[in-house]
């Protein structure tokens, strides 16, 4: 879960830039990713009408080379309802890490890689 | 996860590793042909039969085959549109309209081939809606089923944003 985990944050860290930037096609672009992702984690799935919606305007902005102001606002509201998906998912994504902690992630811990080593050598005895 | 999908060659590991690094990470290169590349590879590796088994009973009869289906039609829209972003240069790769001096300073002949490169960059793109559920489905239920799972991406398998790609490209002065 770790990996899925990154790989969202990783995505917003990209929005984040892309639309400081005013990348705004690769910002779009960026939020659908991490979106996607947390969807298919919580296993939701947006509105038909809406996804409809912002895959026409997507591709419109797209072949016009430049923004028309209504089409984007319009993508930005749906950016700002669906906000609140990605952090559900990464809470649950936090949640299902504390529920499965599997013995062998101790291995992960510097400390514990020693104390393995050591008794492997036959010098705890 | 399935006894039979606890271990896969670390070589591979690695290799899935990179291709999600690249996934998270990208700049200036099409992010979602990594994780295709990714998906690709995990299937083989893993137990099939068990997969599609698991996957139907998860969500459902002959979701497996159907998403098979638009895994493969996406693999082919994805090569068609990395052929021509590759054909692009850095500068065009920013998808901005160009100004008048960038148009000015810049070599005809090369500048219509970048035009037509864009041009089939932006019609075979448009095939690739942006909500896609299934591919993502798909993707999170092999990193579940797989021990890439409890992998972390090493910072140096994950691009950074340096200055200068994160800034609009400024056209070249003439000496």
């Amino acid at each position: 879960m770790k990996l899925i985990k990154t790989m969202i944050q990783k995505k917003m860290e990209r929005y984040n830039i892309y639309s400081e930037k005013k990348f705004e096609i690769r910002s779009i672009w960026q939020f659908a990713q991490a979106l996607n992702l947390s969807l298919a984690i919580l296993g939701e799935k947006v509105n038909p009408k809406d996804k409809k919606m912002v895959n026409i305007l997507y591709n419109r902005i797209l072949s016009s080379k430049k923004l028309n102001e209504k089409q984007f606002r319009k993508i930005k509201d749906f950016i700002n309802e669906n906000m609140s998906v990605i952090t559900r998912a990464i809470e649950h994504l936090e949640k299902m890490n504390e529920e499965s902690t599997h013995y062998l992630d101790a291995i992960d811990k510097d400390d514990c890689i020693m104390i393995l080593a050591y008794e492997h050598e036959g010098l705890g005895d | 996860m399935r006894e039979e999908n606890k271990t896969i060659s670390p070589m591979i590991h690695t290799m899935l590793l990179v291709k999600a690094g690249m996934w998270a990470s990208e700049r200036l290169s099409i992010d979602l042909y990594y994780l295709i590349e990714f998906i690709n590879l995990v299937i083989p590796t893993l137990n099939k039969d068990f997969l599609e088994k698991d996957y139907d009973r998860k969500y459902g009869e002959g979701t497996w085959n159907k998403d098979m289906k638009r895994l493969k039609k996406i693999n082919m829209l994805i090569s068609e549109t990395k052929t021509f972003y590759d054909g692009l240069t850095d500068a065009n790769k920013n998808l901005l309209k160009r100004t008048s001096v960038q148009k000015r300073v810049g070599n005809k002949d090369t500048e219509d081939i970048q035009r037509i490169f864009r041009k089939y960059f932006y019609k075979t793109s448009s095939r690739i809606t942006l909500l896609q559920e299934e591919i993502y489905r798909l993707f999170v239920f092999l990193v579940m089923e797989s021990p890439i799972q409890r992998g972390i991406i090493k910072n140096e398998y994950l691009k950074s944003l340096d200055a200068s790609q994160s800034k609009k490209v400024t056209p070249p002065t003439r000496t």
